[in-house]
């Protein structure tokens, strides 16, 4: 253990600047993303610069435990070593290779194996990189570390540096030393050929547990004691988040994870519900009180810690992303999957958790790209993540950061995006938007009277009462916080301002792209708050995208539906006659059976709703007349709670056009026959026909489906003996829909028993 | 005695004896005869078994001396036996009620025991059914002896669900009549003891096991029409269970959850479940029953949609065709047959070609290589032929027919557009052709009468009256329904496929083989119809209740 002390030095370089680079990051993000993103060059020799200094201070290290596999001099291995670890990135290899490569790892040190084997894959990328090696060696070296102790960050780094290092002088030099080898599973890392050579792998285990037993109770004592009283023991935070630094290799990722997860509640307990701002230099100088001194110092800890950790997941997740070794080694790279999910999963629950808290902002950009991650466990969590908080986010403010970033992520990925990222964006809660500013503005003012009127208007005593009077009401408005409602709304109108960027873009640019049905869909649920401008673009928009054929049921009905919330809202003064979609809707109808997606009713419901009901004056007799008989047609060839809501829609319409009740005649209306396979509702002639298969629906087996189709028959009257029940007439369509789902088995209305039992046991 | 080796004049004398007994017994039946033969009997039994610890006063190891014994006993026993006990209408009257029954009861036991015995150790299905018909006679004995009725109609119950055809005929009969007059002790675990050997015995379906299977459903379905309120219970059970079944499949989207849906047992099952509510159909206590049995078929054919395991939906379809023709109950089944007809690319050059037709009324679900076989599309073409007509045929003279068949319509109007395939779109052209004759023929008939849609009662008799005159869509469907049984009789006997063994036409068969059967006891059974004797016997039984 002689050469300890020299090797703290070098190790110190490394994790200070692990933390200064993430530190430059947080202070300054977007300006560090840009830089690495244009210098990617720079980033790679960096961290191969990175890598070899860790290679050069493993070999002087770790001469005892080589010296047994040792066969070649130490120069050339050094060389292999670096090429290997060079190698390591494994995006590059085949499944095989790695296969191959944990092999070796088994077997012996990676420093002693045979490099050839793995030339054949990557002889092109080391061949253009080979002659940049060879100069960056020497002289490179001193200029990092020059550049290191330049940056003027250093003073607080060390600051929150010097305890780690104090905590991990005693275990670093053992663990530093068998790190090479390993590359295996957590599992298999309990090797530890120095201190005990000869331990069988039962007390291995039994070495691990009770070293994880210890790390536990110290975790835990320190969270609890963090807990009992933040205000004071906000110094064992750091040491708690030390030990996210655990270099033990046998223990080292089950630490971190533990430490991890045990930080994030911590955090979610101490946390105040205020976001701390820093302290302007006037405030420093100023004396205060002693309590508020000491609030200061937790809350400058607090901030400081969090977004040390904060910077600790980031890390990992970029670890894990990039699939370098670095972080002294002491985690193998199999493992850092496991350790990165766990810091997405910290990461997603502070999203979730702490909107209000500092540094939400950096979290939402971490979070927002991870939504896309091609590992489906992460990308759901994120996207969950996203969703939950949307939900969640009563402010606006939170929900106007993630739709900045994600509209900033679907341009710049060429909307090269998961349809899932998208709808997220379905879940926003947003109700009203500010249509016109100046009804907004003018609303509220005309409450208070000018000086003017009231002095012609009012005597002196009324003016006085009414001075008062409005005191007193501004004091209210002010408790209610009505301004927070102004500037809720004021950030809902910009949330969607972008939400609705990233439609249009979207249909505009990339129409054949496989997030249009998102699209379509979250333009049918905010149809109602888009813009007037946009309204006769859209409308021609969606037409054509309905004409063209490329649509499937389900999105074209999504179109249908925008445009008719679009023509319901303010767009009645439009007067643009939609028959187009009219026909387009009667013609798809019977595309819609039992045998198909049962989901779509809903929407097809939903579009009857407003094409029919809500328009009852634009509609024609002809064409309610049409999409009746059709509407009945269909629904005796669908699952029987698609069944009860078309007929549902049916009873809505018989009594929106009362003059319906010729289809229960057996008469003939004027010329022509009944044209069943016509697609125009209008010519038809659906006066000529009758609702003849309401007595086939009778005998149908569902119980509801016959109530209906027996209401239907006579009339749909909304009392008497043929009526409904308070509770069935008073549902929608839509909610019959969904009352009586058969998607998952489930009787609804129960099966009845046999009729004589009851006779029998007649029901109390 | 049992251990006691009987030397050769011995044993002939002992035949000797035995056989002047039993011509005695022929001739004037006495208690003590009757011992001497029953405990003969039973050596005789006990020779089956293989190892007999129970004593017996004979041994009979001779094969030619069992074989007279038990033909003896078969042909003469029961006569002698209501000889003996002076019952004048043996078919009529329990023989407990005879004033002797109390003192030979203990060999009327035994031998009674001796048969069921027999009968669960043989293994030749002649010797089976003699012995059946023996026990059939027998059955008013059993019906006084709870203990060896119960061992009977275990036996019974295995001959049923797993014997050859007369053998399971008899034994049904058997079963049949000792449920009818016992309704009240055995009717319950009988029928579920059969549920339960009908559920074990349709796990494999092959053309020589189907007939068996349609066998069992269609007597299942007889038992469960003797007590509609019993039945109600069984079958809220395990329609329940179907459901549940498919829930969890829902629920977990695993392999082995869909297996446990996907299968033969549970496919015939549904069936059997259609068959008893289309037997039993007026009947308002099992009416409820008919909503979740559809919702499960339902869903069970939208579980796993896809194309390889049509075969299982065909038969699903073919299910709720039975229920909607029997029940006068409107189940939706077209727009899973139209599916077929639109997903399927019958344009496509098929990649293999094979010589074997596929029978689907024996498969499930197809291997990826049927897929693409032309005998493929040839059977599922046939099948979707098969299957729209018969569905249309339930509905042929309902006034909702047009609106019925519109998407059929403009399905096979575009399918025909689309296909390049003469031999199918001769086949779909037909079929449509008949489908539009149907609805213009319904449209004009309703378009002439008085009443509207809201008048109940004159639709029903309108429908009535087209259903007595007959429209174009039934007048074709009984010619079709000849030439087709025809077809598939000369298939049969070809030996080369059964494919479609629609029900009717194996309705049919079942019913003729059982006449034949009946035909071919009577003279046995020596009374004339023991269909009315049953039912004198039924009456008999209520009133003692």
């Amino acid at each position: 253990m002689g050469p300890a002390s020299k090797r703290n030095k070098k190790k110190k370089p490394s994790f200070r600047k692990l933390l200064k680079t993430s530190n430059l990051k947080l202070e300054n993000k977007l300006k560090n993303r840009q830089f690495k993103q244009q210098s990617s060059a720079k980033k790679q020799r960096k961290e191969q610069r990175k890598l070899r200094q860790a290679i050069t201070d493993v070999s002087h290290k770790t001469l005892k435990p080589l010296e047994r596999y040792k066969k070649k001099p130490e120069g050339e291995e050094e060389e292999d070593e670096e090429e290997f670890l060079e190698s390591l990135p494994v995006d590059m290899m085949d499944d095989d290779d790695l296969e191959q490569i944990r092999a070796m790892a088994k077997k012996a040190s990676f420093l002693t194996r045979d490099i050839s084997s793995c030339t054949p894959v990557h002889a092109k990328k080391r061949k253009s990189e080979q002659p940049v090696k060879k100069y960056e060696k020497m002289p490179r070296k001193m200029q990092q570390e020059e550049e290191k102790e330049l940056i003027h960050l250093l003073p607080i780094k060390d600051k929150s540096g010097l305890i780690p290092q104090s905590m991990e002088k005693p275990v670093v030099p053992e663990a530093e030393e068998e790190e090479e080898p390993v590359d295996q599973d957590e599992l298999n890392q309990e090797e530890e050929p120095e201190i005990v050579p000869l331990l069988t792998p039962q007390e291995q285990l039994e070495l691990r547990a009770q070293k994880l037993t210890e790390k536990k109770l110290h975790m835990a004592s320190l969270s609890s004691a963090v807990l009992a009283d933040p205000h004071v023991n906000i110094k064992k935070l750091k040491e708690l988040r030390a030990m996210l630094m655990e270099t033990d290799p046998c223990v080292a990722v089950t630490v971190r994870k533990l430490v991890m997860v045990s930080l994030l509640e911590v955090f979610k307990d101490i946390v105040p519900s205020y976001r701390i701002r820093p302290l302007t230099e006037e405030e420093k100088a100023a004396k205060v009180k002693k309590e508020t001194l000491q609030l200061r110092e937790f809350e400058e800890g607090l901030v400081s810690q969090y977004k040390f950790y904060l910077e600790d997941l980031e890390q990992t997740v970029k670890d894990w992303k990039q699939k370098k070794q670095k972080r002294s080694q002491a985690v193998s790279l199999q493992s850092y999957k496991g350790l990165a999910e766990v810091a997405i999963r910290c990461i997603c629950d502070l999203l979730v958790a702490l909107p209000h808290f500092n540094f939400h902002n950096n979290i939402v950009v971490m979070v927002v790209p991870l939504m896309r991650d091609s590992v489906k466990k992460v990308s759901e969590m994120c996207c969950g993540a996203v969703s939950k908080l949307l939900k969640q986010d009563k402010l606006g403010q939170a929900s106007l950061a993630v739709v900045k970033v994600i509209s900033g992520m679907v341009k710049g990925r060429n909307y090269n995006v998961k349809p899932e990222v998208l709808n997220c964006l379905l879940c926003l809660r947003i109700k009203e938007v500010e249509m016109r500013k100046d009804t907004e503005d003018t609303a509220p003012k005309k409450k208070f009277m000018s000086f003017k009127e009231k002095r012609t208007n009012l005597s002196r005593m009324q003016r006085k009462w009414k001075k008062a009077e409005e005191k007193l009401q501004k004091e209210l408005l002010e408790a209610e916080a009505s301004e927070s409602k102004d500037k809720k709304i004021k950030l809902h109108t910009e949330t969607l301002n972008i939400v609705f960027l990233i439609y249009f873009r979207i249909l505009k640019k990339a129409q054949k792209s496989i997030l249009l049905p998102s699209v379509l869909e979250g333009l049918a649920r905010f149809a109602h708050l888009i813009n007037l401008e946009f309204f006769d673009d859209l409308l021609s928009v969606l037409y054509g995208l309905i004409t063209s054929g490329d649509l499937t049921y389900r999105e074209s009905l999504h179109c249908i539906l925008t445009s008719f919330h679009i023509l319901s809202g303010q767009g009645d003064v439009l007067n643009i006659d939609p028959l187009k979609f009219y026909n387009h809707l009667y013609k798809t109808l019977l595309t819609l059976h039992a045998g198909g997606r049962n989901e779509d009713t809903a929407i097809v419901l939903q579009c009857l709703d407003v094409m029919l009901t809500k328009r009852r004056k634009q509609v024609t007799l002809q064409r309610a007349q049409g999409f009746l008989k059709r509407l009945s047609t269909l629904s005796l060839h669908l699952l029987p709670d698609s069944s009860v809501g078309i007929l549902a829609a049916n009873r809505a319409l018989m009594h929106t056009f009362p003059k319906c009740d010729i289809l229960l005649d057996n008469e003939m209306q004027g010329s022509g026959v009944y044209l069943p396979e016509l697609d125009v509702p209008e010519y038809c002639n659906p006066q000529n026909t009758a609702l003849w298969e309401l007595h086939l629906l009778k005998r149908h087996y569902h119980p509801m489906v016959r109530k209906f189709a027996a209401h239907l028959m006579k009339g749909a009257p909304s009392e008497g003996s043929g009526a409904l029940s308070m509770e069935l007439s008073r549902r929608t369509p839509v909610q019959l829909f969904e009352d009586y789902s058969v998607k998952d088995m489930s009787f609804n209305p129960p099966v009845a028993g046999p009729p004589s039992k009851k006779k029998v046991f007649p029901s109390n | 005695m049992t251990n006691v080796f009987f030397p050769p004049f011995l044993s002939k004398l002992f035949i000797e004896s035995l056989f002047f007994k039993c011509f005695s017994l022929q001739k004037e039946p006495t208690a003590k005869l009757i011992r001497d033969i029953t405990q003969a009997f039973k050596a005789a039994v006990a020779t089956t078994k293989g190892d007999s610890e129970e004593l017996c006063r004979y041994t009979i190891s001779d094969s030619a001396v069992f074989n007279s014994l038990v033909l003896f006993c078969i042909k003469d026993m029961h006569a002698a036996l209501s000889k003996m006990l002076k019952l004048k209408a043996p078919e009529l009257i329990l023989p407990s009620s005879s004033p002797r029954w109390q003192k030979n009861q203990i060999d009327i036991k035994m031998y009674v025991a001796g048969v069921v015995q027999l009968l669960s150790s043989l293994t030749q299905a002649t010797v089976i059914a003699a012995v059946l018909r023996h026990a059939n006679q027998m059955v008013p004995y059993y019906l006084c002896l709870p203990k060896q009725c119960r061992h009977l109609l275990k036996s019974l119950i295995k001959h049923w669900s797993t014997g050859e055809e007369t053998v399971r005929v008899l034994a049904f009969l058997a079963l049949n009549k000792i449920c009818r007059h016992k309704q009240e002790i055995y009717l319950n675990s009988v029928l579920k003891q059969m549920y339960i050997a009908y559920v074990k015995n349709c796990k494999f379906t092959s053309p020589n096991t189907l007939p068996m299977i349609n066998f069992m459903q269609r007597t299942l379905a007889e038992m469960y029409s003797l007590d509609t309120q019993v039945s109600y219970q069984h079958a809220f059970i395990y329609i329940r269970q179907l459901a549940i079944h498919l829930r969890n499949a829902i629920n977990l989207k695993k392999k082995e959850t869909y297996q446990s849906v996907y299968n033969w047992q549970y496919v015939h099952c549904l069936y059997l479940w259609c068959r008893v509510l289309s037997t039993i159909y007026p009947s308002e206590v099992l009416e409820p029953l008919l909503y979740p049995l559809c919702q499960v078929i339902i869903g069970c054919i939208k579980l796993v949609p896809i194309s390889r395991y049509y075969p299982l939906r065909l038969h699903c379809v073919r299910a709720i065709t039975l229920l909607s023709a029997n029940t006068k109950t409107y189940v939706p089944a077209l727009p899973f047959l139209l599916e077929i007809l639109q997903r399927e690319d019958f344009n496509k050059k098929p990649g293999r070609m094979s010589i074997k037709p596929i029978n689907f009324a024996v498969i499930l679900k197809l291997s990826k290589t049927n897929l693409q076989e032309k005998a493929y599309k040839d059977g599922l073409v046939e099948q979707l032929y098969d299957l729209i007509l018969e569905y249309f045929h339930t509905q042929a003279c309902s006034i909702g027919f047009p609106e019925l068949a519109l998407p059929t319509i403009v399905q096979l109007k575009a399918f025909l557009k689309e296909c390049k395939v003469a031999n199918y779109c001769k086949q779909m052209r037909q079929l449509l052709e008949k489908i539009q004759e149907n609805c213009s023929y319904i449209t004009g008939r309703r378009q002439k009468a008085a009443f509207g849609v809201a008048d109940v009662t004159a639709v029903a008799a309108w429908e009535k009256q087209v259903a007595v005159e007959g429209t174009p869509l039934t007048k074709y469907y009984s010619q079709w329904k000849k030439l087709r049984e025809k077809e598939i009789q000369l298939e049969i006997s070809g030996k080369e496929r059964m494919e479609d063994l629609n029900l009717p036409e194996i309705k049919r068969k079942k019913a003729e083989e059982k006449k034949a059967n009946k035909k071919e006891f009577k003279g046995l059974f020596e009374s004339d119809s023991d269909d009315d004797d049953d039912d004198l016997f039924k009456s008999k039984g209520k009133a003692s209740c």
